[in-house]
């Protein structure tokens, strides 16, 4: 715990460079080892059953011998992911940008926003399935039910953020609509956006493995994982597992860094 | 005019100084990457007196004001409060700080942020009764009858520095540090704040320490306007204001008054020519 | 607030008619999309035990909630302490907030069946997946909001030499729970969803998962059936987020309303 005496203003010159990056990396890489340690040993002093937890060092054995059909696998799922996350997000920013100038409208929207955040979208994969047949199309679609009320709230409440002196400053340089959508309204609702974005990532990973879990190909991390675990093949699934996690947190990665690059100018990103 | 004792100006040495700043020296950071924020301060304020801080930004003003209260540690020299080290006088509750935002609690009421002291310290001798008829005397002081029940939120930046400062003084402290605690309000507001802010001063027998941007504030108020220097905030000069007290509005219509707003004024010029 | 219900009794008219319109449109068959009445009158339909559909449905939706609701108050109470561990060592909250959010991507899905080998098909071990799922928004939420006081706060609390669980009763944990309440709305969704994929491994008997997975089997002779369910299942997330809504309003009567993270 720290007290509250302790707020003797840390220096920031102290955490510079490598060693701020040092502080980054170290602590979960020790965590991460550790716990691998611990799980090894679990598995070795309890006698667990290989069906049931495998070791670790068996997962990773396997996962790069298994490695270009994983890949290819969770390229496809990714491929899903990707396509729903961009039909998702043009429908939830699409409408956010349409309605927010309108009261009503970004308030009946935001009720059917949150009822769809609140319904178990999973659910709904076996009607999409009627919809839009047992491959890709159906999960492209769960995808993108699941991310649009995401992106929608987060773009609508960046939208409405504009400082009302600036909205009134663009009104003296008689700025029409659509130029005072781009300089003003987009750049308050770009950190919204991305807080959404980084969200929604993770989801339309989550989402796209289950839908495929429900059926359809098995070239793909979620097919696989209901192959495998129906003829009990742990560490198989395990390795899926293992390659769902990092394109999962590769994705989210990849958004956070865009994130700090196009958000440079921003004031919650300066001085870590 | 006045001819009371000097003692407002100088406090004698058998007296006790309520603070006193001993050759302080704080750097932040370290390395090449430290900056000086005060260098050899040396500074004692006396038992009630009302002495303000004044200087440009970065002259460690509030820097020496979170030395006294051990929300910092000095880098080296000494800080005793009434004759202990901060960090006793903190436990001691022997201060009460004013930051320039009000600070206060969104999730209580007026009333409970006022009472929110009373409910960590341990005051001896101070019956649930006792301590309802103070925050009662206070808000009532401090012009916010009525107001018990609002939230924070739902009052006026004037206001909300009100609410703070009958928090200062419910659990009665001897010392008031305060940080540019009108800094943030309009003139007006200010203006009202001032006078309230010695009434309660000369009622309450407390010593204060107050750090500021006004010139006409810090003239208006003290017994003493410290003038500093920045990069390293050091003692430029320090101005007694001979001006008697009680002062009211009439004060600021005085010849006297002029002449030492010019007095600080120059003196703050040197201070900033300085730093040029 | 009469302008809200207002507002709500046309988004749902508006819901319904696109239903139709939709059907009307596509001119879907019975086994793509059945009328919106079809629907309803299912619900009062006998099933082969005698009893009316719904109160079938009910049954297995009865089921889902306790699992969903025990899963989202183990993961609330463990949820909360794990967040305020991160935000308040520095060490913790270094080394384990990567794999908070790393585990998030975890597909439950792939777990679920090793769980339910492991630990048995009873409701407990679906309550503990459901938990699994809800307990990362708690923690990332919890972590944010205890963390998250501003200095001034703190000097203040330290100039009245608070002890540091004064400091956290009195200021962290207040100051927080409107992020907490944020994270605990995303929770209660997904306590929902982990109960319902927690149901799908073979062995499961009970819970509108299974009920959703049997009506996907005989969609084509009776569509209606998996229409309900799945409506049954969204009544129940929209249950379980509502009464965490009805909880914050009461906790959070005082609070300023700001709910987005």
């Amino acid at each position: 715990m720290t007290t509250g005496a302790d707020t003797s203003g840390a220096g920031p010159a102290e955490h510079r460079d490598w060693g701020r990056y040092a502080g980054i990396i170290v602590p979960p890489a020790l965590v991460f080892v550790a716990a691998l340690a611990l799980w090894e040993a679990a598995v070795e002093v309890f006698e667990i059953q290989r069906f049931l937890l495998p070791r670790p060092s068996e997962i990773v054995a396997l996962f790069f011998e298994d490695f270009g059909r994983l890949i290819k696998q969770g390229r496809n799922t990714l491929g899903v992911a990707g396509r729903g996350l961009l039909l998702g997000g043009a429908i939830g920013i699409g409408l956010a940008a349409l309605s927010f100038r309108t009261r009503w409208m970004a308030e009946g929207l935001g009720i059917y926003a949150a009822v769809l955040k609140a319904v178990p979208v999973i659910s709904l994969a076996p009607l999409t399935v009627v919809w839009f047949g047992i491959e890709a199309g159906s999960k492209i679609a769960t995808v993108s039910i699941a991310t649009a009320p995401i992106l929608f709230t987060f773009t609508l409440v960046g939208l409405r953020r504009a400082d009302p002196n600036a909205q009134e400053l663009m009104r003296s340089y008689a700025a029409g609509r659509l130029r005072t959508f781009w300089s003003l309204h987009v750049p308050y609702a770009l950190p919204f956006f991305f807080s959404g974005l980084k969200i929604s990532v993770t989801i339309a990973m989550i989402v796209a493995i289950i839908s495929e879990y429900f059926g359809g190909s098995f070239e793909n991390l979620g097919g696989y994982i209901r192959n495998e675990a129906n003829n009990v093949h742990t560490v198989e699934v395990w390795t899926a597992i293992v390659m769902a996690c990092a394109l999962g947190i590769g994705l989210y990665m990849i958004v956070a860094i865009i994130d700090r690059f196009v958000l440079r100018w921003h004031s919650s990103k300066r001085g870590g | 005019m006045t001819t009371t004792d000097s003692a407002r100006e100088t406090p004698p040495a058998d007296t006790q100084a309520a603070i006193a700043f001993e050759r302080i020296r704080k750097e932040f950071g370290s390395g090449r990457d430290a900056t000086l924020a005060v260098d050899d301060v040396d500074l004692a304020i006396a038992e009630r007196e009302f002495v303000s801080l004044i200087g440009p930004s970065g002259c460690g003003k509030s820097t020496l004001l979170r030395l006294a209260a051990d929300l910092i540690e000095p880098s080296g020299g000494s800080v005793l409060v009434k004759g202990k080290p901060p960090r006793q006088a903190r436990l001691d509750r022997d201060y009460g700080f004013i930051f320039q935002a009000p600070t206060l609690f969104d999730w209580r009421t007026v009333w409970k942020n006022v009472a929110l002291p009373l409910e960590i310290m341990r005051i001896p001798g101070m019956s649930k009764q006792k301590k309802q008829d103070e925050i009662e005397r206070l808000l009532g002081m401090v012009g916010l009858d009525g107001f018990e029940k609002h939230r924070p939120y739902q009052l006026s930046g004037g206001m909300q520095q009100r609410v703070s400062l009958a928090r200062a003084l419910v659990f009665r402290p001897s010392i008031l540090l305060m940080d540019e605690p009108f800094g943030a309000l309009d003139e007006i507001t200010r203006d009202r704040m001032n006078l309230e802010l010695l009434r309660i001063w000369s009622e309450t027998h407390t010593t204060i320490l107050f750090v500021t941007h006004s010139i006409p504030e810090a003239v208006l108020l003290s017994g003493r306007v410290v003038v500093m220097t920045a990069r390293p905030g050091r003692v430029q000069s320090v101005i007694p204001i001979d001006l008697p007290y009680p002062r009211t509005t009439e004060v600021e219509e005085s010849t006297r008054y002029y002449e030492l707003v010019t007095e600080v004024r120059e003196a703050l010029g040197e201070a900033m020519a300085g730093d040029a | 607030m009469s302008a809200r219900i207002g507002l709500i009794l046309i988004l749902v008219a508006l819901f319904l008619g696109g239903w139709e319109f939709l059907k009307w449109v596509t001119d879907s068959p019975r086994t793509t999309l059945p009328h919106f009445h079809e629907v309803f009158d299912y619900l009062f339909d006998i099933d082969s035990q005698g009893n009316t559909q719904w109160l079938a449905i009910g049954r297995q939706l009865e089921v889902t909630f306790i699992e969903a609701v025990t899963g989202l108050a183990v993961a609330s109470i463990a949820g909360f302490a794990a967040g305020t561990m991160m935000a308040l060592s520095r060490w913790t909250g270094r080394g384990v907030m990567p794999f908070v959010i790393g585990a998030q991507t975890v597909p439950i899905v792939a777990i679920a069946p090793a769980l339910v080998i492991w630990l048995g098909t009873g409701w407990e071990t679906k309550a503990l997946i459901a938990g699994f799922l809800a307990f990362f928004p708690i923690a990332v939420a919890t972590a944010r909001g205890i963390g998250d006081i501003s200095q001034d706060s703190l000097d203040l609390m330290a100039s009245y030499g608070a002890s540091p669980l004064r400091v956290f009763f009195k200021l962290r944990v207040p100051g927080a729970l409107p992020y907490i309440f944020t994270g605990l709305e995303v929770a209660a969704a997904f306590s929902v969803i982990g109960a319902i994929v927690a149901e799908l491994p073979v062995g499961s008997q009970e819970g509108i998962g299974v009920k959703i997975l049997t009506s996907q089997q005989y969609f084509s002779l009776e569509p209606e059936s998996l229409f309900a369910s799945i409506g049954g299942a969204c009544l129940l997330g929209g249950a379980m987020v509502s009464m965490v809504r009805i909880v914050q309003l009461i906790v959070l009567r005082g609070h300023r309303g700001e709910t987005i993270s």
